[in-house]
């Protein structure tokens, strides 16, 4: 077995004039600390959910308490229950809702302003007024009672949302979009 | 590396000048309405050749009709319509006196018209009672929702007629029957 030769002084050289000239530019530099940056906000918790800054009351200490939520203002005013059509029993939320707006909040726009935290389901099918219809439409200073049937599961956090009228980027039409969330309710 | 020479005076002036040119223009075209905007702006007439012509028969007041009650007031319009060109059905919304716009309640709708055979048609709106005096109706065809072409109905309601209307208001249940 023969020992390698040694390499001489200026391969050595070309090599480390061909990596610092090549490889480690300034604009490459520039990116590894780029990367470096998003890799330590990472490690400390960068890429975590943000917690909420919405501000979250107990039931008990907002009953009676109007809540805003554009178009809306919302008085929870306890819990209950409700049936359905074979007997079975459900929790309820109970509330009187008035559209302090000058257009009418309709069952779609009304579920996205009455939401359950975590929840995929819309409201707009376990919203109901006190003879069991649903919630439709709600006209402009008319307060409406309404009970929202609480699902299943623990502790749940009622949010309440603004919305804004606005033009569909989609269709053209004028809906109440972009929820915001302006409360949270924890039963 | 030649280093490029600051803009001269006249060349400053020159990008202030097209700065204010571009804004001034940008604010005087937003001064004119679209033709998108113009199309979608609600047309209010007394009669229209896609609708006929809709007089008010009878004006009621509910605390529950069909069997929903309501912390507000259910104005019940009947309508009479005439010269329909063809099948179509009634929609509407009522304006109030505080211009707020209120659509009909879901348990209330308008059946076909047939042309030359008006049918009874009746419509419910649930409002602020406080705000009716002054309140108008605007009828589209079919549905408000998809229609830009409204009658102006005007409700007559005076302060002494809503009070009328108010002091005795009347109770139905689901299929209408007075209870």
């Amino acid at each position: 077995m023969s020992t390698p030769a040694p390499q001489s002084p200026g391969a050595v050289r070309k090599v480390a004039d061909a990596l610092r000239t090549e490889l480690l530019t300034r604009a490459n530099l520039r990116l590894l600390l780029g990367v470096a940056a998003v890799g330590v906000l990472g490690l400390f918790g960068g890429f975590d959910a943000v917690d909420s800054d919405t501000p979250r009351h107990a039931l008990t200490d907002v009953v009676g308490e109007p809540l805003t939520a554009d178009p809306v203002e919302v008085v929870l005013t306890g819990t209950g229950t409700t049936l359905n059509l074979v007997g079975e029993e459900f929790p309820t939320l109970e509330m009187t809702v008035t559209n302090t707006g000058t257009r009418p909040v309709d069952g779609f726009a009304l579920a996205r302003i009455l939401d359950w935290q975590g929840q995929e389901e819309s409201t707009y099918a376990t919203t109901q007024r006190p003879d069991g219809s649903s919630a439709g439409t709600l006209n402009p200073g008319v307060p409406v009672d309404l009970a929202l049937i609480v699902p299943a599961g623990p502790d749940p956090v009622l949010v309440l949302n603004s919305v804004t009228w606005r033009v569909s980027n989609l269709d053209g039409s004028e809906q109440f979009f972009d929820p915001v969330p302006v409360a949270e309710v924890t039963l | 590396m030649k280093r490029r020479a600051p803009p001269s005076p006249q060349q400053s002036v020159l990008f202030v000048f097209i700065l204010v040119a571009i804004s001034v223009g940008t604010w005087i075209s937003g001064l004119f309405p679209t033709p998108q905007s113009i199309l979608d702006r609600p047309w209010v007439r007394e009669s229209s050749p896609r609708i006929g012509t809709v007089e008010v028969a009878d004006i009621e007041a509910f605390d529950v009709y069909r069997g929903a009650p309501t912390n507000g007031i259910f104005l019940v319009v009947s309508l009479q319509g005439e010269g329909v060109p063809e099948p179509l059905t009634y929609d509407a919304v009522l304006i109030d006196a505080e211009g707020r716009t209120s659509h009909r309640h879901h348990s209330s709708s308008c059946g076909i018209q047939q042309p030359g055979l008006p049918t009874p048609c009746e419509l419910a709106f649930e409002v602020d009672p406080a705000a009716l005096p002054g309140a108008q109706l605007r009828v589209a065809r079919d549905s408000v929702l998809a229609e830009r072409d409204f009658l102006a109905v005007d409700l007559l309601l005076d302060d002494a007629r809503t009070a009328e209307l108010l002091d005795d208001p009347r109770r139905s249940d689901y299929f209408g029957e007075d209870l």
